[in-house]
């Protein structure tokens, strides 16, 4: 049954879009279908995302872009007010389940967030088709990644490294599904710091969140439990996109007719994914939000190319 | 290679002892609980005020400079034009503006920017206390960036 409504709402999905596409071209439109279309497709966005596990931002903008009139710049503005909403409405809870670990978000949040003012400063100051082809081969990594990267439950680590161990970084939580409370702590902190600047200036400059980089480098990297590695993902975007937003919204980069209608869509969105999830098959709707990866990343490099 | 370790015989509400040096408890410690508050109310907060303004703003009340139905004219301009075409102000000037609706809006905005400031105010008050000079030292510095990043002190002329 899920599986029939998921179809439904990505064939909704795609009629907006197709209607938005064919409304671009069209200037009679009344003014109100953008912001209402807006509402439509971040709601759909919302929910894919929550089902297949990303943040809403890296499908937000890269679809938005692709199928909407606004100039990238609005786009990547509201794209860093939709994580930073819904980083701020989830990490409470994540935090108080002890999901999220302040005390490993806090050094990787300084770094990210540091960074990813240069990433703003240089998406702002980059002309509209290059960033549609970094954003285009960005995206389409992103789904390649996805489809080699296999996340690790609980992963196998060395020794924590000497500066893990003296900012005390570890924890545990308790595993509903096995009935025990699991123990955790991080190695090669050094590295995931190194990555982790990376990873600000990209969020910072494509205004797509970094759920998608910070979750593998999270677990595979530093070895976080995968739990820990999205709670603690989460909680981090609060403070990463903050930065960066902060620079758009100073710039003027922040329309409220577009950003507003998105972070209310991908919110509501997100918490009916988040309900319909105790009963999707994760796995197909993984397929399906890759296969949506690849066409907005290649929309988006033939667009910046001038093939579009 | 050593595994995260499940903790045997233990409970959701034990305490662990540590596997090095690190915190093994899966109680939340309290400056992260008050911090989570914290995001919890001022989030909210903020969603709210930003719904609120936004159906001020659509409902053409509050004199707005660009009116949401000309909004098309100017939505597909890069921000550097759009700043140009409507006198739009940059940095903080949009506080002098916030009589008219499309800047009113952008207080539930920057309120939401403030959130995460807020927190580590209240961070910085417990590692305080409790004389955690590296976290003090973090959370100090997250401060400032997040405050020079809000200040406006970063600009980028035009493309």
């Amino acid at each position: 049954m899920i599986e029939n409504l998921f179809t439904h709402a990505s064939t909704l999905f795609t009629t907006t879009n197709l209607a938005v596409a064919q409304a671009t071209g069209s200037p009679g439109v009344p003014w109100w279908v953008w912001p209402l279309a807006l509402l439509v497709s971040t709601f759909l966005i919302g929910i894919v995302a929550a089902l297949a596990g990303v943040g809403g931002s890296v499908l937000y903008v890269p679809l938005v872009s692709s199928f909407f009139p606004f100039h990238m710049d609005f786009i990547r503005g509201s794209g860093l007010f939709v994580a930073l909403a819904c980083s701020l409405s989830s990490a409470p809870k994540l935090l108080k389940s002890n999901f999220a670990s302040l005390r490993l978000v806090i050094p990787l949040a300084l770094l990210a967030s540091t960074s990813s003012i240069a990433g703003a400063l240089l998406g702002l100051s980059l002309p509209q088709s290059i960033l549609k082809i970094l954003l285009g081969l960005l995206i389409t990594s992103i789904a390649v990644l996805f489809i080699f990267s296999k996340n690790s439950e609980i992963p196998k680590i060395g020794h924590p490294d000497a500066l893990a161990r003296y900012l005390n970084i570890g924890g545990a939580y308790f595993e509903s599904s096995s009935g025990k409370d699991v123990s955790w702590t991080v190695w090669r902190l050094p590295q995931g710091l190194i990555l982790f600047c990376c990873i600000g200036i990209i969020a910072g400059m494509f205004g797509i969140g970094a759920g998608w980089a910070n979750v593998p480098v999270l677990n595979l990297l530093l070895g976080a439990p995968l739990k820990i590695a999205v709670g603690t993902s989460m909680s981090l975007l609060a403070i990463t996109d903050t930065s960066a937003a902060w620079i758009y919204l100073n710039q003027g980069a922040v329309l409220p007719i577009i950003t507003v209608p998105s972070v209310l869509g991908i919110m509501a969105g997100s918490r009916v994914g988040v309900k319909l999830l105790r009963t999707a098959k994760p796995k197909s709707i993984r397929y399906i939000v890759i296969l949506m990866l690849l066409f907005a990343g290649l929309k988006s490099l033939l667009d910046g190319l001038g093939w579009g | 290679m050593s595994s995260q370790t499940p903790v045997q015989g233990s409970n959701s509400k034990s305490t662990i002892l540590n596997q090095s040096n690190a915190q093994m408890s899966t109680e939340v410690s309290p400056e992260q609980n008050k911090y989570a508050s914290i995001l919890l109310v001022c989030s909210w907060a903020g969603i709210i005020v930003m719904v609120v303004t936004f159906l001020l703003y659509i409902a053409g009340l509050f004199n707005p400079i660009v009116k949401p139905s000309d909004m098309p004219l100017y939505w597909g301009m890069s921000v550097h034009e759009y700043a140009k075409a409507t006198s739009a102000p940059s940095g903080w000037d949009w506080l002098s503006m916030i009589n008219h609706a499309d800047y009113l809006n952008l207080i539930g905005l920057a309120f939401l920017g403030i959130v995460s400031i807020i927190g580590y105010i209240s961070l910085f008050f417990n590692y305080l206390t409790k004389k955690d000079m590296p976290y003090l030292t973090m959370v100090t510095l997250e401060i400032i960036v997040i405050a020079s990043a809000a200040s406006g002190i970063f600009n980028i002329s035009g493309h």
